[in-house]
């Protein structure tokens, strides 16, 4: 099995820089996500890994080796598409043999009609057939063998496309948005196959993806890339509940975390649209606090909470979704339980955030909480309220 | 408004397809009469005096045609065998890889599309006439070895092919010659197909070239070698030409009915990959 470890890793087409420096490194057996929305980048990274595309500067290094000038075939490396990339005029199993074909044999032993007659030719074929009707009953594939692809359903060559990765036993898999082509059903169902099979392989497994739920619900960690870059690279849990920045905070989460606009007026105290709230040490200027909408419900309360009006309401069934503006044209969304009392469009609310949930965000977007160079929290803010003339009493969060 | 413009689609594309069929059934109709029914001033579709049995008994008898075919299938797969092994590759190269130049160097090969084989027969002939090579296969042969018209259209259809299988093939351990011969002449046999119809068609029926580089009554290809019927001293034999036409039109009939599906998809637009 393999570690693979990213060092300053820039990639450039012409003068636009698609990757800027990258550093990361996956642990040997480590289910990791690249998430990002398209564009950042995050597919090109897996194209250096996988050696289909060179970097413009940095290393790469795959179990200790550097993969400067080493081939994609001759990496240990296998790779499954967005488009499953099947060969469409090869059956199933000629498309799961081709891996093996190319390995296994020479030259030699390849030529059609010759080939067999070349010594060892048909016991390494006994082999490799063996091996693959073995991985597609596995794979509960093993009945379309002699299938071309093009006769398959959608989840159905995905387990082929698995299958042709799985096939080699290679130490690390790179999986381009595997499950963007399929249904929600049968996407939520080959999510946990996936783990599954991670966990039954123990290899490195690079997943690139768009979709949180995928990252978060499969992965071990999840490096978030934006722009290019690595912003944060955590377990799911980890980058949930303590983002570094403000835009790692808006990509995870769905619906997207509330971002409210403040301004720190006097030395821990700042202004929350028209409220004043307990700001943390060391925090100055413009700034933002972040509040997950499960965190920001309606409340019977007038004192230490925002005034709202309800713009729209969305029924999830579960839950719902209630988008209001507060002062100053900001836009929240809350999540209520579909047992509480749900408020109308047009109704004034009153948002109250729930003790400790606020994440605070300084000018420049990173998360205050978590910036190294200043002091830890003292006093949990939660435990602060602070009175202010305007209103009766101000907020806590 | 629908039946209306539908049978006028119809009555258009009807009268095309008679006026390209005109000529053939005259060569059939021609070859079944005797001399003096051909040359009696009234023209009739059926023989009024049947003729096909000494028109078409003179043909074999009289020429060599058979040997004339064989010459035509000889050159015209070996043509056919080497345009594909020049086209792939560049198609290949113009159609998937990225390197400076390709543009201009495909333009290249629009440009050269343009060319009429006429132009350059005489650069040609000097060429050949200094290689010592003229009445030969070889004279045949190697003018039409390169066909720009191939790697237009094998480009175009390599395009066509998702740049992700070209990849997923790079990770099974392919190399480029691998890629090519295993990937993407299977899934281009379409137009492949069509391709080496076009190909056989031209060649078979060409009559220039052979005229012009040919002495040698045994290299002849079956037009040149038809034509011998004008050139008796009795005047054209109308009969047995037609006659002769008629047998040498077949090889061309059976391969395209044979491909014909192939063909269709390898020209039509929507060919590619599903």
């Amino acid at each position: 099995m393999a570690s693979i470890t990213m060092e300053n890793i820039g990639k450039s087409f012409g003068q636009t820089d698609v990757l800027k420096g990258i550093n990361l490194n996956v642990h040997d057996g480590e289910f990791i996500s690249l998430l990002g929305s398209s564009g950042c980048g995050k597919s090109t990274l897996l194209r250096i890994i996988s050696g289909l595309e060179r970097q413009s500067s940095g290393r790469l290094l795959i179990g200790d080796k550097d993969m400067d000038n080493v081939f994609p075939k001759n990496r240990s490396v296998s790779m499954v598409f967005q488009s499953y990339a099947l060969y469409p005029h090869l059956t199933v199993f000629e498309n799961m043999a081709v891996p093996l074909v190319m390995r296994k044999l020479t030259r030699l032993q390849r030529l059609p009609l010759v080939g067999r007659f070349i010594g060892g030719t048909s016991s390494v074929r006994q082999e490799m057939r063996d091996r693959i009707h073995h991985l597609a009953e596995t794979l509960d594939i093993h009945t379309l063998l002699n299938r071309k692809p093009a006769q398959l359903s959608g989840g159905q060559r995905q387990r082929v496309a698995l299958g042709r990765a799985m096939v080699r036993e290679p130490e690390v898999f790179l999986m381009d948005e595997p499950l963007s082509n399929l249904d929600t059903k049968m996407r939520a169902h080959m999510r946990t196959e996936l783990a599954e099979i991670h966990r039954n392989l123990g290899a490195t497994f690079v997943y690139v993806t768009h979709d949180q739920e995928e990252a978060m619900t499969m992965s071990d960690r999840v490096a978030l890339m934006i722009d290019g870059q690595i912003l944060q690279v955590a377990t799911p849990r980890e980058i949930y509940r303590s983002p570094v920045h403000r835009k790692v905070a808006e990509f995870i989460g769905s619906p997207r975390i509330n971002i409210l606009p403040g301004i720190v007026t006097n030395p821990e105290i700042m202004e929350v649209c028209g409220i004043k709230c307990p700001a943390p040490k060391g925090l100055h200027g413009k700034c933002f606090i972040g509040i997950r909408p499960s965190r920001l419900i309606p409340s019977e309360q007038a004192s230490g909470t925002w005034k709202a009006r309800v713009t729209n309401v969305e029924d999830l069934g579960s839950s719902f979704l209630i988008h209001s503006t507060l002062a100053g044209e900001v836009r929240t969304i809350s999540r209520m339980d579909s047992r509480s009392v749900i408020p109308q469009v047009g109704d004034k609310i009153y948002l109250k955030p729930q003790p400790d949930c606020a994440m605070f965000f300084d000018s420049e977007g990173w998360n205050h909480n978590l910036s190294s160079e200043r002091p830890a929290q003292d006093i949990p803010v939660s435990a602060l309220t602070f009175s202010e003339e305007s209103h009766e009493s101000a907020i806590a969060i | 408004m629908k039946i209306f413009s539908g049978i006028f689609r119809h009555l258009l594309l009807l009268t095309g397809s008679v006026f390209m069929l005109i000529p053939f059934v005259v060569m059939l109709s021609t070859s079944l009469k005797s001399q003096a029914d051909i040359f009696s001033g009234t023209f009739s579709l059926l023989p009024g005096e049947w003729g096909a049995t000494a028109n078409y008994l003179q043909v074999f008898t009289k020429l060599p045609i058979l040997d004339f075919m064989l010459n035509g299938v000889i050159v015209t797969t070996s043509i056919f065998l080497i345009q594909v092994i020049v086209a792939l590759p560049c198609a290949y190269a113009l159609a998937k890889f990225h390197f400076k130049g390709r543009k201009l160097l495909f333009n290249c090969v629009l440009w050269c599309l343009l060319i009429p084989p006429q132009a350059v027969a005489i650069p040609v002939f000097m060429e050949l006439y200094s290689f010592g090579m003229l009445n030969s296969y070889a004279a045949l042969i190697v003018p039409w070895t390169i066909s720009v018209l191939g790697i237009f259209l094998m480009r175009q259809f390599f395009m066509a092919i998702p740049d992700d299988i070209i990849d997923a093939a790079r990770m099974d351990g392919m190399g480029e010659v691998s890629i090519l011969i295993r990937i993407m002449v299977p899934m281009a046999l379409p137009a492949l197909t069509a391709f080496g119809i076009l190909s056989f068609i031209a060649h078979w029926n060409d009559f220039f070239w052979p005229l012009i580089c040919l002495q040698d009554v045994k290299y002849f290809t079956p037009p040149l070698g038809i034509a011998y019927f004008k050139t008796d001293d009795s005047g054209i034999s109308y009969g047995p030409l037609m006659a002769a036409a008629c047998i040498i039109t077949i090889p061309l009939l059976i391969t395209f009915l044979a491909a014909r599906k192939k063909f269709m998809q390898g020209v039509s637009i929507q060919a590619g990959v599903k």
